[in-house]
């Protein structure tokens, strides 16, 4: 039983072409929704379909509800400025460059690992690259959402219409990630070391 | 990471070969060790030698590490 555990927790072969497989999926999806989907509805003249921020009341809400903040609802904005097709495609598109850098980065460590040897120090330098995307881009994916949010404001509101700036992002989580990637990419280090260490002692 | 540190440890081990009429092959049987880690030490590429290993060369090649091992001089520099 502690052998077929044992066995389950071991890193194999298929964990290594299912991780590969899952990276490129990951890579080819943030592709298509970063750059594939708005450019196809740029070129085939397609209403803009976005999420923004408004004001505007919900208009089937009962017993005299109103909307007291502004809410973020998915909107069709029918011929859209080249700007607002720009800044709606802004965040998804610096999120997919992420992705695809980030699993580059991954897909090259996992071929390291395959080959048997995982501490050298461009891996080290991969997964301190890796860390600082993790948390950097996400603050960066926010800030860029969140001016593109106020760029698109007046498209749906009017121009007397909300335009603030809103933070929508969750950063512990990315900064936890980001710390646990670090620390993965400092005990790499001192592998690394080691097995410098180990490599000349007769 | 840094750089791989200096030393200025010499080994003799091909000198004392020589004096004895001994092959690293010859050695590599005689102590254990592969030829070819012999050869890293020979060529002054070890960055460490295990107390083993010192052990079995100084009873094969009947030294001592003193006579296997010397400091070189350090450069005077500027």
């Amino acid at each position: 039983m502690a052998a077929d555990r044992r066995d389950l927790l071991t890193f194999d072969r298929w964990d290594h072409w299912g991780l590969r497989g899952i990276l490129w999926l990951l890579s080819l999806g943030a592709v298509a929704a970063g750059f594939v989907v708005p450019v196809v509805q740029w070129v085939t003249d397609r209403a803009l379909i976005t999420t923004v921020r408004t004001d505007v009341s919900a208009a089937d809400l009962t017993r005299g509800a109103t909307v007291t903040n502004p809410v973020s609802v998915p909107v069709a904005v029918a011929e859209p400025s080249v700007s607002e097709r720009l800044w709606a495609a802004a965040p998804d598109a610096l999120t997919a460059l992420l992705v695809v850098i980030v699993a580059r980065l991954l897909l090259r460590l996992l071929a390291d690992l395959r080959g048997g040897d995982v501490f050298l120090d461009r891996n080290v330098r991969r997964l301190e690259v890796i860390a600082f995307l993790i948390g950097f881009g996400a603050v960066a994916v926010g800030l860029v959402d969140a001016f593109a949010t106020m760029a698109l404001a007046p498209a749906v509101n009017g121009q007397s219409g909300t335009s603030t700036f809103v933070w929508e992002i969750t950063l512990y989580p990315w900064l936890t990630t980001m710390f646990i990637v670090g620390a993965v990419a400092q005990a790499f280090r001192h592998g690394a070391r080691l097995r410098a260490d180990a490599e000349g002692l007769v | 990471m840094p750089a791989e540190e200096a030393h200025r440890i010499v080994c003799h081990l091909d000198d004392l070969l020589a004096a004895r009429g001994l092959t690293l092959a010859a050695l590599s049987e005689a102590v254990g060790v592969s030829v070819v880690n012999l050869s890293v030490l020979k060529n002054q590429r070890a960055k460490a030698i295990r107390f083993s290993t010192l052990t079995a060369l100084c009873e094969a090649l009947d030294c001592t590490p003193g006579e296997l091992f010397t400091v070189a001089a350090a450069d005077s520099g500027a």
